[in-house]
């Protein structure tokens, strides 16, 4: 099985492997043990089937450091007041069962940086996209599109931090994932980006919303990334 | 006769004033231990109340002194109560407080000068409550900043008071308030050894590692060119939190990667040159049982 992960797996009680994204999700045999797999390690656990795999945005592995990511442009870009931007962010893949998260994946090599200065800068995890003016580009199976709307100033710029731990996830019932709009105001020195509670488009169905991942406890590299995490909501996933 | 019987008289008014004397007294200082339990019993479920509401919410550095200060000031107010059945009030303690201050600040010099300093702590906060720190000689994290002393616990696991004063009075080196902290170590390597090589090897390393930051950007050179080795220096930045588990990572997968790359990590050495023997020598590897090979 390949393509999107999201929804509810093991449903039947019997063997199940999924590979994709750099990760891999299995049942054994009897459907009992769930081994989650990404390029930062493996955990293993015992669960009833089914459970439930959802998006999330890409701040919970392999550390749970920072709810901003840094969307670097490939190239460089002169952008002013009114325009969107589209790019693409990569997503975690989160699997949950009763609302408690069993594991958390990455989808691609995990790069933080550190936006600002040393003392009141922010650490932010680094994406690199291509980016777009007109339409949204085509996402990959486990990634979500990001509306980056310029609402003040114009400049040259080669990324754009936003707080995408505060961001809703959106679905526009295909496979396509949204996060919400995000607002830039440019000045000389500073990039302001909000992140708003409106989705990028008209029409979009809500699929998950914040907090993420609070309480998780993410074990380092090359430990299982079994996770507790409470006072959250799940939201009905795109498959199901 | 008469003197007896005055006697007789006086004894058991005597006795009744000094019963009722001790009566009062007994009264007043049960009177003031209930007012100083009941208010000890209150500040202890209010500081439980406090720590069960807040610690949820809020980090241990603001409510830890939070519920201190509640804690101590309920504690304050109930001793004052507490001294008021023995004719003593605030404004009394007030007057009588410009001597006494003088006396108890002459008694309690250095545990005064531990007050101010921790007043001074809370107010400043240049540590806080799980704030990695090095203090002087004690390096650990910052259990907690309480009004005579704070409490460290040392990275091996031992618990260190501090007096305030001391702490007011020393360096003080918070690893916890910048963003990023950098790994900064040297490796030797040897000088038959392709030196591109080795620092595209490290290069890759810290590329692969999600604990390095893109920026600051990461340096590796060459530092000095040492007797046996071209010491290189590798620098990298790491998010505060990260850093030991970055420096134990990146220190590790360093040998195993160079040796991937066919580069060799020297031991001390010192090449012997012999321009005119006459005679061979005969050398014999350690372990071998033979006689040894002929070396002209």
């Amino acid at each position: 099985m390949n393509g999107s992960p999201w929804g509810d797996i093991g449903r039947d009680s019997k063997a199940f492997e999924w590979k994709g994204c750099g990760a891999s999700i299995s049942f054994d045999s009897n459907g009992k043990i769930l081994r989650a797999c990404d390029r930062y390690g493996c955990s293993e656990i015992i669960v009833d089937p089914p459970v439930r795999v959802i998006p999330a945005p890409p701040i919970l592995r392999p550390f749970s450091i920072t709810s901003v990511v840094f969307i670097g442009f490939t190239r460089r870009a002169f952008v002013q007041k009114h325009q969107t931007i589209w790019a693409k962010i990569p997503l975690d893949i989160e699997i949950a069962k009763d609302r408690q998260t069993l594991a958390v994946l990455a989808t691609s090599k995990v790069k933080y940086r550190l936006v600002g200065s040393l003392v009141e800068g922010v650490i932010a995890r680094n994406v690199m996209s291509d980016i777009s003016f007109t339409t949204p580009p085509t996402p990959g199976p486990c990634e979500a599109l990001v509306a980056l709307k310029i609402a003040r100033g114009s400049d040259v710029i080669d990324g754009v931090p936003f707080n995408v731990g505060s961001s809703v996830l959106y679905s526009d019932r295909g496979e396509r994932l949204y996060t919400s709009l995000v607002e830039v105001s440019l000045d000389h020195v500073i990039i302001d980006a909000k992140t708003t509670a409106y989705p990028p488009l008209p029409g979009l169905k809500q699929v998950r919303r914040p907090p993420y991942g609070r309480n998780v406890r993410l074990l380092s590299i090359g430990q299982p990334a079994v996770t507790v995490e409470r006072g959250w909501r799940l939201w009905p996933t795109l498959k199901g | 006769m008469a003197d007896a019987e005055g006697l007789a008289r006086l004894i058991p008014s005597v006795v009744s004033e000094l019963l009722e004397k001790a009566y009062h007294d007994v009264y007043r200082l049960t009177e003031a231990v209930v007012i100083l339990g009941v208010g000890l019993l209150i500040a202890l479920l209010v500081r439980n109340s406090m720590r069960r509401s807040l610690s949820p919410r809020l980090p241990a550095h603001v409510y830890k002194p939070l519920e201190n200060l509640v804690f101590y000031s309920i504690v304050f107010v109930a001793a004052i109560t507490a001294l008021r059945p023995f004719g003593l009030n605030l404004g009394s303690l007030l007057v009588a407080g410009g001597l006494a201050s003088i006396v108890i600040g002459l008694a309690a010099q250095n545990t005064l000068g531990d007050v101010i300093s921790g007043v001074f702590l809370l107010i400043e906060q240049p540590l806080r409550v799980g704030d990695p720190v090095q203090i002087g000689d004690v390096a650990g994290e910052v259990v907690d900043v309480r009004v005579i002393s704070t409490l460290i616990r040392t990275w091996d696991g031992h618990l260190v008071r501090i007096p305030n004063k001391i702490v007011f009075d020393s360096i003080i080196i918070n690893f916890s308030r910048t963003r990023a902290r950098r790994i900064d170590f040297t490796i030797g390597i040897h000088y038959k050894s392709d030196l591109q090589d080795a620092i595209k090897a490290v290069r890759g390393l810290i590329d692969e590692s999600p604990y390095c930051l893109l920026s600051p950007p990461p340096e590796i050179f060459v530092d000095s060119y040492g007797s046996s080795s071209i010491n290189l220096r590798v620098r990298c930045w790491t998010p505060t939190r990260l850093w030991y588990p970055a420096k134990m990572q990146i220190q590790t997968e360093i040998k195993r990667v160079l040796e991937e790359h066919g580069i060799e990590i020297p031991y001390p050495q010192l090449d012997l040159h012999l321009r005119s023997a006459h005679t061979d020598l005969r050398v014999r590897l350690e372990g071998s049982r033979g006689e040894g090979e002929k070396v002209e």
